[in-house]
């Protein structure tokens, strides 16, 4: 027979791929390891020598919990009271407010400003105003920082949300949630870094690409998990294999991957070997991660997890044990909040529907971390890609447009201000009047929040060192504690 | 500087595509070109509120044609070719005024002094205008001369263009890695360990041919080749959404499969699928080819809405149709006129029309097409069909002998407080969904000429219980009141929402009914019920019905005290029918008498129901409980009664707007202007014209991105303008053409492509090479491209020998773990098949849309929800555990090891049976090893099975080389 493969590597190649290969071995954790040698490790310290390619001061957050709403929930129906829009109700849009301004579906010019129908009161000491879709969030506002005047760039919901993701409207850059893996290592051994929980009718629109890796090696991205039955499965070994056989297995494959490994400068061979490496490690950890069961009934309650059934809040209570456990960037979508006004579409019974669905659990989320000191180097992110126009859309029922001028993001923890606020919108909440945020903004203050400044946070492709922010982005000093 | 570098690269970067600027040191004063440079620059910057969207238009300025580019401004025009200065653009996007300048400050960023400089080379250098490519007819061809003359016109144009960067291609692949890659990529299998022997004692090229070709004409060419295109016709064996039943398409699947084994040409493959029901003669496998827009799902949910989901559904097919055939994203223009492609909103509602002429509803499976597999039961089918047809027809006749002086009204309006009324094509209405117990339904619409009567047939249905014609349980409805309105229609708006009811001055008139008749009444009063006769649906007495008399059709006819006169009159019906319990109709007619009609005396008239009529209905409805008991598939049918097709207001079907009838995109047109196309026939046969450049390189950029990764277009669903431009736009368009001379003919190219030495190229580069083209554009090596689920899953019962190669059939249930269908809304029983179907290739597997089989919606296998064109290959941590403990993974695992057990010498035979190459002493050294170990921990047999289990989750087994 024939050997297969060119035996002959100079040796200028080999060490240039022996240093890639380090960089990709520190981005996932330690290699290598026997199985049996693992033991889950308890909250990891942050910033351990194996793990991160360096922050580059101290961090004020350690992970992310980032609450996507997708399809953009109203801002004007849950954290936006207008008076004047109010007053307005029913009368065009000033022209100087809809010159040259883009719209979905809308005409600008002769679509009828929409007062808001739910009733609002201002809670806790801050007195954010809180609608009455909202009562647990109601609870919480004084431990939330507000942003109310982001800017958005794309008008429709998949490129919206690959914007809000990756700072690009477009395929092809990586996620928020690779960039801080690939930034901060994973933080967990025997856990995915990044990992994606849905719930809602179907997955969100855009797909995998929103938690893509983009250029950045394969092992940045997101690792969704299943939203239905079991979340992971084939997480026990096969009847029969003992530990030590299992253990025995993962090194045969991992041995015989590298020496293949060592042919051919594929990275993704490397990729590979560390996913084989990490999938040993979360049949240990991960059975007792996603048994909501050991959790006290009293925090099951907390998060209103009643039954087996997937739900928002089963994601929720999930995320905190994730993190717990060192995951470093949990995201969770929750889908249809697209309310334009069409039957089973509208800010009537299925906004409070999708409000009844995420309330409890997101304010639970905050108070559990809090609870647990945990919310001081968590940050927690709740919204959508966009919001919605002050103008009304009427079609069946009362709806609104999709609307990237001004919208409202909640944070909290994480290095965040406390019951902070920044931006300040027009008396119809049109657009900022000052205090405006992009997303490039947005994107640079939670690096900053996480230690990185984002200009310095780069990946080399096509001999251009890219970034998160692009070319743009101002952290926002005034949201940092 | 370093900045400002980065800028300039930024903002060539994400222009698209142009890599080739993204030096700045490349600044020469060359061409610069529209078609890549001046017109993705403006698509980015520019065209959503200067492009092809009259709503969002700015200033009524187009810059997306030549007409908008050289207009007449007043005075000014927005470019003059070869004088910067005197052209407005210019001085748009470079002025510092903030009132003046381009894109205004609210929409972004002022173009870069390199985009200012782009436009102002282009303008000064005649700013030269073309058609986008995509779209443009093929032009001349010419293969390029490579410095090293190459005899495959594909490695012509691929050196050509790497000498033109420096770079150099790869040598060729390993021989052994080069047969696994044919086989892999053409049959979804490995090759034999005597196939790899006999190739690498003689690795010719005359042997590669012969190689290629024995590949081509096998079983499992087809099987492989057909995977992309059920994932792009969106197949599965259920409904969709929630409830998510069962369907039957497979017989669609075969048809596939054997299409592709025969070598259908792909035109004709193409027009079978969109339109086989409409070619003179349609056999019955070009019927059975429409299923391909079947796949749209059927919502069985209660409250689901007929017409709202049919209309869903020929969305989908017009969506998937442009994603499949023109690579376009068309669904941005159901709502609006598309912001960057120039596809107007009329234009896709001109290709909604050719979609909207089927008999198919969105809630049920009919029609469906009997399938045979012998002439026998060939003669069978046909000979029920044309008996249902003779019926069919026989109905129609007997009715309208029976109905002379009255006509059928099926108006513009109908609706219900309830369930919904689906209109038929002969002309009744079929009640459908859940919904109230009790109802009220309203015809209205105009009617010209006279009225003195109407006639209400209630007719029986297969589906309704007890055979209708009513809703109840046993079959039975009841009428409680009749109410006619008309009023003058020109002198009130037609269906202005006023009601006899709800406004004082609508207009509407009450026609007094002086005489009601019926053929029958029920009259249970003899049995301690009651009667229910006719005459109650004058008064407030409770209303006709018709028990016993089920299963069977029976008509009521009203007269009008006065006549109406001639004229044009709004008419309105309203059928009451509040008796609960879901009596209320299921299957209905009516008709109106525009001259005085005279009927019998009495009240019940029997003879109102014609008897040749009711046997006539009798018979077809018999004929129907004998049809032969053959698989069924969906299909396509095309209505007799065309169905008129309005503009979507907004893109919703509320909102009817003008009428539309079919047509083509005027931008992808530019070889058949003025036409005026009919049907799907039409539509298939101008997709499948040689002259529609556009389609046919879709197509072969489609096949080319099976044996290459991606795409020579990486962006094979968007050739629009936001997509990105051809990295060899002159190969593609060479191998479009090249397979339009050979006939349309998908082996062909696949023929032509891997004996290229590009497509034998090895995969291995540098870390530099890697660096320089990390997407492998230039196409200076192969790429490793992980294996899909299904061939990895099959590539594994061929190494284990397990593999059952039968075709066709419906599908089987290989084993899955046990939690997948926890939360489905219908729980769904997962069998797991025994004996050879077990084994059978992955293609059968049956697929539920709301539960995918794990195992390969792990390795990125696409829900069935939409066209899927290009499957995403991602390396996650669950698809390692997956192949590691998945339980049919070990029993692969064990019979591979069993067969390793046989051999002589089972380690070294290991990797070339599994990876077809020798393994290295290490290597053997290593399983060896394994083996030991797992026979110490447990036992022989164990040792073994791990054995087969380390070699089928080595990365090597994963990737195709």
């Amino acid at each position: 027979m024939i050997d297969s493969f060119r035996t002959s590597l100079n040796s200028a190649r080999e060490a240039q791929r022996i240093s890639r290969r380090d960089l990709l071995r520190r981005g996932i954790g330690l290699g290598g390891l026997a199985f049996l040698d693992l033991l889950r490790r308890d909250l990891p310290e942050f910033g351990s020598a194996q793990d991160s390619i360096g922050v580059h001061f101290a961090p004020r957050a350690k992970r992310v919990i980032w609450l996507f709403m997708a399809g953009a929930p109203s801002q004007f129906e849950l954290f936006e009271p207008k008076p004047t829009l109010q007053r307005l109700d029913g009368q065009v849009l000033p022209p100087s407010l809809s010159a040259g301004k883009r719209f979905a579906f809308i005409d600008g010019a002769s679509a009828r400003l929409l007062g808001t129908r739910r009733k609002f009161v201002q809670h806790g000491e801050t007195g954010a105003p809180i609608s009455e879709l909202l009562p647990h969030t109601a609870k919480i506002v004084d431990d939330l920082c507000w942003l109310r005047a982001l800017k958005g760039q794309e008008i429709n919901h998949g490129p919206a949300k690959l914007f809000m993701n990756t700072g690009f409207g477009q395929f092809g850059r990586p996620s928020a949630g690779a960039w801080s893996v690939y930034g901060l290592g994973s933080g967990a051994d025997d856990l995915p870094g990044f990992v994606v929980l849905t719930s809602g009718n179907r997955g969100p629109r855009g797909g995998a690409p929103l938690w893509g890796n983009g250029f950045l090696p394969t092992q940045f991205a997101g690792t969704p998990f299943r939203s239905g039955g079991d979340p992971v499965l084939n997480l026990r070994n096969p009847k029969g294999v003992v530990d030590d056989e299992q253990a025995e297995f993962f090194d045969a494959v991992g041995d015989l991957n590298r020496i293949a490994s060592d042919r051919s400068a594929d990275p993704e061979i490397e990729a590979r070997i560390a996913a084989y490496e990490l999938a040993a490690r979360m049949q240990t950890s991960t059975p007792e991660l996603i048994d909501l069961n050991r959790e006290p009934e009293s925090v099951r309650k907390l998060y209103g997890v009643e039954d087996d059934r997937p739900s928002f809040a089963r994601n929720c209570l999930l995320a905190r044990r994730l993190i717990e456990r060192g995951s470093r960037f949990v995201q969770l979508y929750h889908t249809d909040w697209d309310h334009h006004g069409d039957p089973g579409n509208h800010l009537g019974q299925p906004l409070e529907e999708r409000c009844r669905e995420v309330d409890q659990a997101s304010a639970a989320l905050v108070i559990d971390l809090k609870q647990r000191g945990l919310l001081e180097d968590t940050l927690v992110i709740w919204g959508g890609e966009f919001g919605r126009t002050p103008l009304g859309e009427v079609r069946n029922f009362i709806g609104r447009d999709h609307h990237i001028e001004a919208f409202t993001v909640w944070m909290a923890g994480g290095g965040t201000k406390p019951g902070a606020s920044y931006g300040i919108t027009d008396e119809v909440g049109f657009g900022a009047v000052d205090q405006s945020m992009d997303i490039h903004d947005f994107h640079a203050t939670i690096l900053h929040l996480l230690g990185f400044d984002h200009t310095r946070l780069t990946f080399r492709f096509q001999g251009r060192d890219f970034r998160l922010t692009d070319v743009h982005g101002h952290v926002i000093r005034e949201v940092v504690a | 500087m370093s900045r400002l570098i980065a800028s300039i690269h930024l903002a060539l970067a994400t222009v698209g595509g142009v890599f080739w600027l993204a030096d700045p040191r490349e600044q020469e004063p060359i061409r610069v070109s529209w078609q890549n440079e001046v017109r993705p620059l403006l698509a980015n910057k520019c065209l959503k509120c200067h492009g092809p969207d009259p709503a969002t238009r700015e200033a009524d300025l187009r810059l997306d044609t030549p007409e908008g580019l050289f207009a007449d401004l007043g005075g000014y025009q927005a470019v003059v070719a070869g004088d910067p200065e005197g052209s407005e653009l210019l001085y748009r996007i470079s002025t510092d005024d903030r009132q003046d300048r381009m894109p205004p400050v609210e929409h972004g960023e002022p173009l870069s002094q390199v985009e200012v400089e782009l436009l102002r080379r282009w303008v000064e250098q005649g700013a030269e205008w073309e058609v986008h490519w995509a779209y443009a007819p093929f032009g001349e061809i010419e293969i390029p001369q490579a410095v090293h003359p190459v005899a495959n016109p594909i490695d012509a144009y691929v050196r050509a263009a790497l000498e033109g960067k420096g770079m150099t291609p790869a040598a060729a692949a390993d021989p052994a890695a080069q047969l696994r890659r044919l086989h892999l990529d053409l049959t979804g299998l490995p090759p034999t360990r005597d196939e790899l022997t006999s190739w690498l004692s003689d690795p010719s090229d005359a042997a590669w041919a012969a190689r290629v070709e024995a590949l081509l004409v096998s079983p499992a060419f087809a099987v492989r080749w057909a995977r992309p295109w059920l994932d792009a016709a969106r197949y599965a064996d259920s409904h969709g959404f929630t409830i998510d039943g069962g369907r039957n398409i497979w017989p669609w699947r075969d048809w596939v499969v054997e299409a592709i084994d025969a070598d259908l040409p792909f035109d004709q493959f193409t027009i079978e699928q969109l339109a086989g029901d409409l070619l003179p003669h349609a056999t019955r496998a070009q019927r059975l080819a429409t299923g391909f827009h079947r796949n749209t799902q059927i919502n069985q949910e209660g409250g689901a809405k007929d017409e709202e989901n049919r209309v869903n559904a020929v969305l989908d097919r017009v969506n998937t149709t442009g994603s499949v055939w023109l690579g376009s994203t068309l669904s941005c223009a159901q709502c609006h006129t598309h912001k960057y492609d120039p596809i107007t909103q009329t234009e896709y509602f001109q290709l909604y029309a050719f979609f909207n002429q089927t008999r198919d509803s969105g809630v049920s499976s009919d029609p469906s097409l009997l399938v045979v597999r012998n002439e026998n039961e060939e003669r069978q089918a046909m000979i029920w069909e044309a008996g249902r047809e003779q019926r069919r027809i026989a109905v129609q006749q007997a009715h309208a002998a029976a109905t002379q002086g009255w006509s059928i009204w099926q108006p513009e309006a109908w609706a219900s407080n309830g369930p919904e009324l689906r209109p038929e094509e002969d002309g009744a209405y079929r009640v459908v969904g859940q919904g109230a117990i009790y109802s009220t339904y309203v015809l209205q619409g105009l009617h010209s000429g006279g009225l003195s009567a109407i006639r209400l047939e209630a007719l029986p249905a297969h589906g309704l219980s007890g055979g209708g014609p009513g809703r109840a349980a046993n079959g039975n409805f009841v009428l409680q009141q009749v109410r006619v309105y008309a009023r003058n229609a020109a002198e009130y708006e037609a269906g202005d929402g006023r009601t006899p009811g709800n406004d004082e001055n609508s207009g509407w008139l009450s026609l007094s009914i002086e005489r009601a008749m019926a053929d029958f009444e029920q009259d249970t009063s003899a049995e301690g019920g009651r009667h229910y006769g006719i005459a109650q649906t004058l008064d407030e007495r409770p209303g006709w019905a018709i028990k016993p008399g089920f299963g069977e059709p029976h008509i009521a006819c009203f007269v009008f005290d006065e006549a109406l006169p001639e004229g044009e009159w709004e008419l309105r019906i309203e059928l009451q029918q509040e008796h609960g319990d879901r009596h209320t109709l299921g299957h209905f007619r009516m008709l109106l008498a525009d001259q005085k009609v005279t009927f019998p005396e009495g009240e019940k008239l029997p003879e109102l129901v014609d008897p040749v009529w009711a046997d006539a209905l009798r018979a077809a409805r018999e004929h129907e409980d004998h049809r032969p008991r053959l698989p069924m598939s969906l299909v396509l049918e095309a209505r007799e009664v065309p169905r008129e097709t309005r503009l979507f207001g907004r893109g919703s079907f509320l909102n009817p707007q003008e009428e539309v009838v079919p047509g083509y995109p005027a931008a992808m047109n530019h070889f058949a202007p003025g036409s005026r196309p009919n049907d799907r026939l039409d539509l298939a046969r101008w997709l499948m014209d040689p002259r529609n450049a556009l389609v046919h390189r879709v197509t072969v950029n489609r096949w080319w991105q099976q044996l290459f990764g991606t795409g020579l277009v990486e962006t094979e669903n968007d050739f629009g303008m936001r997509g990105a431009q051809p990295s060899h736009p002159e190969l593609l368009d060479w191998l479009a053409q090249d397979y339009i001379d050979h006939g349309f003919s998908r082996k062909h190219v696949v023929r032509r492509i891997v004996k290229s030495k590009t497509y034998r190229q090895s995969s291995d580069a540098t870390v530099a090479e890697r660096e320089a083209d990390p997407n492998n554009h230039w196409l200076a090596r192969q790429r490793r491209l992980r294996l899909e689920g299904e061939a990895l899953r099959d590539a594994s019962l061929a190494v284990s020998g397990l593999l059952d190669e039968r075709r066709g059939g419906g599908p089987v249930q290989p084993p899955q773990p046990g939690g997948v269908f926890a939360f489905t809304q219908s729980r769904k029983s997962w069998k797991a098949s025994e004996g050879a179907d077990r084994y059978r290739r992955s293609i059968y597997t049956r697929i539920w849309r709301s539960s995918p089989f794990p195992f390969y919606a792990v390795f990125d296998a696409p829900a069935a929800s939409a066209s899927c064109t290009r499957r995403v290959r991602s390396n996650t941590p669950l698809q390692a555990l997956t192949l590691a403990n998945d339980a049919m993974v070990i029993e692969f695992a064990s019979a591979l090891g069993e067969r390793l057990r046989n051999e002589d010498d089972p380690f070294t035979a290991a990797m070339p049976l599994v990876l077809s190459r020798s393994a290295t002493e290490a290597e053997v050294a290593r399983l060896r090893d394994h083996w030991a170990r797992v026979a110490a921990l447990r036992d022989e047999d164990a040792a073994w099975t791990s054995l087969g289990r380390v070699l089928l989750n080595l990365d090597e087994f994963l990737t195709r080389p």
